[in-house]
């Protein structure tokens, strides 16, 4: 078993990177679009309302443009490692945070898809472990197959080991 | 250690069913109650609108109408997308519109089953089952609506298979005769801690429904012993000196209300406490108006505490809190479900006594333990920076004398405080426990058994990386405990060793 500082990881789908670019891409535009009518129509709009109008919906492009840098860089970053007994997610550009997950204390697993992701054939996988809430494990942006495979890892795995009770 | 067996003997999957029509009805009781819920939020646009509502009454009726049939059909595709699959071994479920989710749930991982009738149910023979995992503490499967005969056949094929360890059995068959008392706290301890931990807002919260009587009376009762409520007359005719002795007057009568109040709530809450284990059972029994009783099996304890206050170091107390999960758990009649076990004010003596009864091969008294990085300093110190800047800065503004005189004030107490924050981090582990020593003028030391550990994290920043740092969190089933800038060096010992002890072990965390 390698060291977990050593582990072997697999990037995420290309898509993934690609999608979120594009939905970061589409609010940017929408935020500068509406920051842009809010400006050009300020005559026809009551006058306290089209200046923080803009100046929100400015802050907002901004604040998207700059997420959407980040991303750019970090996303393609983000990978995970299987092990005989966890899974492993490594994220993040400046900050990296690996989680560990032992497959032992998972205590269901649940495949989400949302619209979009539907589009790109993408799928997040999610393990619930008593860590509670916040610590869910996910990892997204894997395709169908590889999602439905690494569920039936684990499952498999719980199988296999069945005293832990 | 073997990798996992092949597809081999694996039991024959079921066929996807669909739950009865009459789920919609469920569905639409639920959204009209999520409604109902934010009824006071609709209220303010709708008021704001009333005019333009009146105007086009008609268009608005017409929306309003649309309203029911466009959640019906909504209701109907939820429905329609909701599909669940019982194999020998687990439950799956698909659902969802527009967020498609598929659950899986595993039978042996199942903690509370519920069977629900609602009256719409009854009268056809459905019921609906809901399955909770220690997970957490919302349904993770549900079966809406299922013909009631079979949800029970379902209950009683998934209590078979429950292990007797792992249900209620273990801790059930406990004999109230042989109830040992750990702990009792007298008045005069209750006295101690409501000084060293302030209790005010629990004691408002047990006074809350009263508040509002309390508020109106103390006026009326001002009023006929003859004080004045209006105070601008009297102040206007003061000298600044007596204003200031009459300031100070009112801030310490205000400090001794508090500490008062703080008293009364630590007595409200633990008056009577009486800590006690019957056979593989804490439990927990304290409160002056309604006594309330915890219980903890101690199996199920995560982690322990030993957490000491500034004024505790002064006057030699200690709270021990023994941490457990509390969602997932078996619920029981009168005894209430917690997070956490609270042994207030104690003596160290007592508290060792009591962790060495809770976790016996802990060393967490006697462990000596290795600092973090001096760096950490450092981090904490930036703030500390950003005051001394504001020093400078302040006085080429010429601002006040206070103000730089009070950056530089606390850009140094920063400075200490940020060294004796660090001086406190502290970690050691053994073969079973890891151990972390953590505060800043207080002190808390907590101990938790390494196959206990649910996830682990660990991360580190670019200014980390370059000196070999990680900061490390390891996730328990009764929170998270956060360990900052250890050396890298240590993810073997710490990080590889514990996930090794939690894969390999087999033993449960509960």
């Amino acid at each position: 078993m390698p060291a977990v500082g050593d582990l072997f990881f697999r990037p995420l789908e290309p898509a993934y990177s690609t999608m979120r670019q594009r939905i970061i891409g589409s609010l940017v535009g929408l935020f500068a679009g509406v920051a842009f009518l809010a400006v050009a129509f300020q005559r026809q709009l009551p006058f306290p309302l089209w200046f923080p109008v803009s100046v929100a919906f400015s802050a907002l492009t901004v604040m998207g443009i700059l997420i959407a840098i980040y991303r750019r860089y970090a996303d393609p970053r983000k990978a995970y490692a299987l092990r005989d007994h966890d899974l492993s997610f490594r994220s993040g550009l400046w900050f990296v945070t690996v989680v560990t997950q032992p497959i032992v204390r998972i205590q269901h697993v649940e495949l989400n898809q949302g619209p979009v992701e539907r589009r790109y054939d993408l799928t997040n996988l999610l393990a619930f472990s008593a860590g509670g809430q916040q610590h869910t494990f996910s990892i997204p942006g894997l395709k169908r197959s590889e999602a439905e495979r690494l569920r039936q890892f684990i499952l498999q795995h719980r199988d296999s080991r069945n005293d832990e009770s | 250690m073997t990798s996992p067996e092949p597809t081999g003997n694996r039991p024959p999957e079921g066929v996807w069913q669909r739950i009865s029509p009459l789920a919609v009805v469920y569905f639409m009781l639920s959204g009209l109650r999520a409604i109902g819920g934010q009824f006071l939020y609709w209220i303010p646009p709708l008021f704001i609108a009333r005019n333009q509502i009146a105007e086009r009454l008609g268009a608005f009726l017409w929306l309003m109408a649309l309203v029911p049939v466009l959640g019906t059909f909504w209701c109907g595709l939820v429905w329609l997308r909701y599909r669940y699959r019982v194999s020998a071994d687990r439950i799956e479920i698909r659902s969802g519109v527009l967020f498609r989710k598929q659950t899986h749930v595993p039978f042996d991982r199942i903690q509370n089953i519920h069977i629900e009738q609602p009256i719409y149910f009854r009268l056809f023979g459905y019921g609906s089952l809901r399955l909770d995992t220690a997970g957490s503490s919302k349904g993770e499967a549900h079966l809406v609506a299922i013909p009631l005969d079979r949800a029970r056949k379902l209950r009683g094929s998934l209590l078979a298979t429950k292990t007797p360890s792992q249900g209620t059995t273990a801790e059930g068959n406990f004999d109230a005769h042989h109830e040992v008392v750990l702990n009792r706290r007298s008045l005069g301890d209750l006295t101690i801690h409501g000084l060293t931990n302030n209790r005010i807002w629990l004691f408002l919260a047990v006074l809350a429904p009263f508040l509002q009587k309390i508020a109106d009376a103390i006026p009326s009762y001002l009023n006929q012993s003859g004080v004045d409520l209006r105070f601008r007359t009297t102040v206007m005719d003061q000298s600044n000196a007596a204003l200031a002795l009459a300031a100070l007057g009112v801030a310490m009568m205000m400090v001794a209300g508090l500490l008062l109040f703080s008293i009364m709530g630590s007595i409200l809450t633990y008056y009577g406490y009486t800590l006690s284990r019957t056979g593989g059972r804490y439990s927990r029994r304290a409160g002056l108006l309604t006594k309330k009783e915890l219980g903890m099996p101690t199996r199920r304890l995560q982690s322990i505490h030993y957490r000491q206050g500034w004024l505790d170091l002064i006057l030699g107390r200690v709270n021990l809190l023994l941490k457990q999960n509390s969602s997932g758990l078996p619920e029981q009649p009168g005894v209430e479900k917690s997070d956490q076990l609270v042994v207030p004010s104690v003596t160290p003596d007592e508290a060792w006594g009591l962790l060495a009864d809770a976790m016996p091969h802990s060393l967490l008294r006697d462990v000596s333990f290795h600092s973090v990085s001096k760096r950490l300093i450092i981090r904490y110190l930036l703030w500390a920076v950003l005051l001394g800047i504001a020093c400078p800065v302040s006085v080429a503004l010429s601002l006040p004398v206070v103000v730089p005189l009070g950056c530089a004030a606390l850009a140094t107490l920063v400075s200490i405080l940020s060294y004796l924050r660090w001086r406190r981090w502290g970690y050691a582990y053994d073969d079973e426990f890891v151990y972390i020593r953590k505060g800043l003028i207080g002190v808390e030391y907590l101990c938790f058994e390494r196959h206990k550990l649910q996830q682990i994290k660990y991360s580190s920043s670019p200014f980390l990386r370059r000196h070999r740092g990680i900061n490390l969190q390891f996730v328990l089933a009764s929170g998270s405990i956060y360990l900052p800038y250890v050396d890298r060096s240590m993810l073997a010992p710490l990080v590889d060793r514990t996930v090794y002890q939690v894969e390999s072990s087999g033993r449960s965390w509960m």
